[in-house]
């Protein structure tokens, strides 16, 4: 069998003897602490542990190293894993003079450069050993990375490592030595959140990307605008805002540069989504000219520079706020009606002999060349690719979410792909359990090696018509960490689990662990999502 | 938090839509006037405490200042230029008494004033104690928005004066970590949304039949009946909870409920259950069932330092006592049936958590089956339904008033209005047994509920009952 297979095999059997050993069963209240296993999410691409209990200081520091060990993003990330890990009561009931196996956390960044991108190198390994071990003398543990996104992510795996023994009332790491080298399967990861629909504080905004980081999502695709409201300030058309649904429930360009900081310091990219022509229809509250006509208000007029000196408008103002390389342009459900039955607009198709499918085409390729010129990379939902391919600049990226079996004839004809099949990775489906969200393959139906390399990966999408402040998080999670872990880890670990009792324990852990951080994943044994727990029971069993 | 503050804010966004007097404010104190002038927030506006007898040395009124300005500014980046005029630089806060522990029936009342003339201008605020001060900036915070024009935190309808004081002094919350554990965060985050709608006592019913999930130093097996290893608190994980609530004026009351509701505790100590096959209630014909309770209380009583303990004693099923055979003959030779052995138990309970400094509190079964023989200081926890509270208080005992028709939030169809209307003194004319009612508590049962939910379950109802 080719060589990876078998490295793939091996970890996977290794950790599955681990977690064997210890069937999932709810981890027993006078179990001792010795016989807790280890749960780790999303699964590393290679790990081996030990049987060593290693004791944590609780003023646990860390050990800049290297170009990027200084970068204050590490610093940080180190600060806020150490606020997870430990107590707010630790330091001051850490004993004088007590001695720790593991007092100081080495990390090791090779390069200082901060620029967040996509296929960012975020691989890493991580070494948590005792002092006299095999590959150490001194014990502690190490976090090495070529970038400090990959430190970032070390950060959350080795924050996984750290468990609180109830007993000695310290934090330890179990099964040491630990040995993991780490890296994604693909490097689009992402999150759709909806703030059309329902307008989410900027705050809940950021709870969102704090959960995103403990599962190693990494791309936060922003679905600012719809046809409900418009929520976003746009300074070179200030109406446009005038779309929202209340005059509080807006943001300020300042509030998107503060998500989009907010994130970057996670290793998280937001992608800004602006939708046309269709779902459009709350730009015309500000300027009514966008509508076909005061009856006919949706898709944007095609008929009208007005509206590409709108889009125009709002891409160049979105280019100062949002760096990552990729803009979402919509273009998905596209209804043409009014452009037919609205005189002006009928009368333009006519003069230039289109019909409204050319119409479509011509609108989605204008807006593309527009987000092209800012040096953009279009992203845009299938139907564009569907209705016509040929046409399609050669750049874009299709979002496909309508069905399964469309990145394959996405990548066929040379277009990269993001996978987003609606029947398992739509969020606000709310029938769709855990199980079959872990089974959404984004490369299912391609086998050639090259057009594989074209799936960018994929993306859970909340959208928001019946989810808002009060219920987002628990309708997220847990489902999104299924397709966390399908994007991240390898994929023969991943077919190499059992999903009813390997998986399902770890998933239980990383829900319990969501909540103990205070993020409201909801129950994972539940049928529907986000519903109450149905009895009194433990986290981990329901 | 900011979960609980945002669906706060939508109650009063729509509030706002309707009330034509743009009195935004929840809940409504007991004076309000006001004018009609905007004023802004400067961006770095200060603390003073100029004329306070209270010196802050364990920084609790500065803490809540800057938790208060983090909050106003919390959702939206405040980068606007300071206007020349208008603007509020300062709060300045006088407490006139230097406590700072808090206790029941601490006095939190408080004027707040907000003044259109002034140079500098700043608000004041006037309290008898810190905790006073506390409510005060809730109420403050609430006065506050973010301008999307000016990019900075305006305060409408100015110059307020507000005279506020609690028509109750027990405003509580019931949260039950034993039917689902509930991580530190969430509690803590329910905490937070207290402080919000100023209520001030979180009820924390701990232990109950399905799990037993706090530490207990004295007696170490009992909390081998939470639900997992690492579904549990330390003594420093209660302190820690003890301590931020303090912080935000909130009572921590402890209820350990006996001898119902105790399943869990043989799972650690297997003595404590009649039998094997008989689990509750606690076996109330050994000596050492009260020894535990009191290694229980005493553990407590270092830790949970509000006046009143729960006791609990609801829904006590005795067939278990009656069925195994030498919990019969004890009853037989003590001459006691089932009615006496449970009035005993909780007899016997109080007089240990006496022994500890307690003041108790007991569900209202124990007052409606031995009402006369109760301790006098018992303060009786009505919830079964809303004619109790007139009986308790003709009988001399203080109530808290939880009729669960109105106030269980675990009832999901008990209506906003339900909960705002409901009235504790419903029934009670006489004034002096008017007083005897220290207040209500909205009880968030959990068998339905956990992390993923709690929240949303609470709020926005619990905010309606603390309207009143």
């Amino acid at each position: 069998m080719p060589p990876n297979l078998r490295a793939y095999l091996l970890s996977a059997l290794l950790l599955l003897a681990a977690a064997g050993a210890r069937r999932h069963a709810s981890p027993a209240a006078n179990a001792s602490s010795a016989g807790e296993p280890v749960y780790l999410w999303p699964l590393p691409k290679s790990v081996s542990s030990g049987s060593r209990t290693l004791t944590v200081d609780p003023d646990l520091a860390l050990d800049p190293q290297g170009p990027g060990g200084r970068s204050l993003a590490v610093a940080e990330a180190f600060q806020r894993y150490r606020g997870l890990v430990f107590a707010p009561w630790a330091h001051a009931a850490r004993p004088r003079g007590a001695r720790y196996d593991v007092t100081r956390l080495t990390v090791v960044v090779n390069s200082a450069n901060d620029t967040l991108a996509l296929g960012v190198d975020e691989s890493y390994a991580i070494y948590v050993g005792a002092a006299g071990g095999v590959n150490s003398i001194v014990g502690g543990a190490i976090i090495e990375a070529n970038t400090i996104y990959g430190a970032i992510r070390g950060l959350e795996t080795f924050s996984q490592l750290c468990v609180f023994n109830y007993d000695t009332k310290n934090v330890e790491v179990r099964n040491a030595p630990w040995h993991i080298q780490d890296e994604p399967r693909f490097a689009f990861r992402g999150l759709l959140l909806d703030t059309s629909r329902h307008y989410l504080p900027v705050d809940v905004i950021k709870q969102v990307i704090d959960s995103m980081s403990f599962s190693k999502l990494n791309v936060l695709h922003w679905h600012i605008i719809d046809e409900q409201s418009f929520p976003l300030e746009v300074p070179t058309y200030p109406n446009l805002w005038k779309g929202s649904y209340s005059k509080w429930e807006r943001y300020t360009v300042e509030d998107a540069h503060d998500i989009v900081n907010y994130a970057k310091k996670r290793g998280i990219n937001v992608m800004a989504e602006i939708d046309v022509p269709g779902h459009a229809e709350s730009w015309g509250n500000g300027y009514p000219k966008l509508w076909p006509s005061p009856n006919c208000t949706e898709p944007l007029d095609v008929s009208s520079n007005f509206t590409f000196e709108v889009i125009s408008g709002i891409l160049s103002d979105m280019r100062k706020i949002f760096p990552f390389g990729l803009f979402h342009l919509g273009g998905d459900e596209v209804y043409t009606g009014c452009w037919n039955t609205t005189p002006h607009v009928r009368q333009w198709l006519n003069e230039r002999n289109m019909t409204t499918k050319d119409a479509y085409k011509y609108f989605v390729l204008r807006a593309q060349e527009l987000a092209i010129k800012l040096n953009w990379t279009p992203v845009n939902w299938e139907e564009t690719f569907n209705s016509f391919k040929e046409n399609l600049n050669p750049l874009t990226v299709v979002h496909n979410w309508l069905g399964p079996g469309v990145c394959p004839k996405v990548v066929a004809k040379g277009f990269r792909c993001i996978m987003s099949n609606q029947g398992v990775w739509y969020l606000d489906h709310l029938d769709v359990p855990w199980e079959d969200v872990y089974s959404g393959e984004p490369l299912d139906g391609i086998s050639d090696r090259d057009q594989q390399k074209l799936v960018l990966g994929g993306e859970v999408c909340m959208w928001g018509e019946t989810a808002d402040t009060s219920d987002v998080l628990q309708t997220i999670w847990p489902r999104a960490a299924a397709a966390a872990e399908r994007l991240w880890s390898q994929l023969g670990a991943i077919t190499a689990q059992d999903v009813e009792t390997t998986v399902l324990s770890r998933l239980h852990y990383f829900r319990c662990l969501l909540n103990h951080r205070g993020i409201a994943a909801a129950p994972v044994t539940n049928y529907y999502a986000r519903r109450p727990p149905i009895s009194p029971g433990s986290c981990f069993v329901q | 938090m900011a979960l609980a503050l945002r669906l706060l804010l939508a109650f009063l966004v729509i509030g706002s839509c309707i009330a034509a007097d743009n009195i935004d404010l929840w809940p409504m104190p007991q004076s309000v006037s006001h004018g009609t002038q905007k004023l802004y927030i400067k961006k770095d506006i200060t603390m003073s405490m100029v004329g306070s007898t209270y010196s802050d040395e364990k920084s609790i009124l500065k803490d809540a200042f800057q938790r208060m300005v983090d909050l106003i500014t919390l959702n939206h980046v405040v980068d606007g230029i300071n206007p020349s005029s208008s603007v509020l630089t300062c709060v300045n806060i006088v407490v006139h008494t230097p406590e700072d522990e808090l206790s029941f029936g601490a006095d939190e009342s408080y004027n707040l004033t907000v003044p259109t003339t002034g140079d500098p201008l700043y608000a004041q605020i006037e309290a008898q104690t810190v905790f006073g001060a506390l409510q005060a900036l809730q109420t403050f915070g609430q006065l506050c928005y973010f301008d999307f024009t000016s990019r900075l935190i305006e305060l409408n309808s100015a110059p307020w004066i507000i005279t506020d004081r609690p028509r109750f002094p027990y405003r509580g919350l019931l949260i039950d970590t034993a039917r689902h554990y509930l991580p530190v965060k969430i509690i803590k985050g329910v905490i937070d949304a207290m402080a919000y709608s100023k209520l001030n006592v979180l009820h924390w019913h701990i232990v109950d039949e399905q799990s037993f999930p706090i530490e207990i130093p004295s007696y170490p097996k009992l909390w081998n009946g939470s639900y997992s290893y690492s579904e549990r608190y330390t003594m420093s994980d209660a302190i820690d909870i003890v301590r931020y609530a303090e912080k935000r004026g909130v009572n921590v009351l402890a209820e350990i409920d006996v001898p119902g509701h105790a399943r869990s505790w043989g799972v650690g100590y297997s003595s404590l259950w009649p039998s094997e096959s008989c689990r509750e209630p606690l076996d109330v014909s050994k000596n050492f069932t009260f020894e535990v309770i009191d290694g229980i209380l005493s553990d407590f009583s270092k830790i949970f330092k509000f006046k009143f303990v729960h006791l609990g004693g609801d829904e006590v099923n005795t067939s278990c006592w009656t069925t195994t055979p030498h919990i019969e003959g004890w009853l037989k030779n003590n001459h006691m049936n089932v009615s006496d052995a449970y009035r005993d138990f909780v007899l016997r309970s109080q007089k240990i958590a006496i022994s500890h400094g307690y003041d108790i509190i007991n569900w209202e079964e124990t007052f409606n089956s031995f009402g006369d023989k109760l301790d006098p200081k018992t303060v009786v926890h009505n919830w079964l339904g809303e004619d109790v509270a007139p009986k308790v208080v003709a009988a001399g005992h203080r109530c808290i008033v939880s009729n669960q028709d109105k106030w269980y939030l675990d009832h999901l169809d008990a209506s906003w209005e339900g909960f705002y209307m409901n009235e504790p003194l419903k029934g009670i004319n006489d004034t002096k047994q008017q007083q005897l009612v220290i207040g209500g508590e909205v009880c968030m049962w959990g068998e339905e509920i956990d992390a993923s939910d709690i929240q949303q379950t609470i709020w926005p109802r619990a905010a309606a009952a603390a309207g009143n």
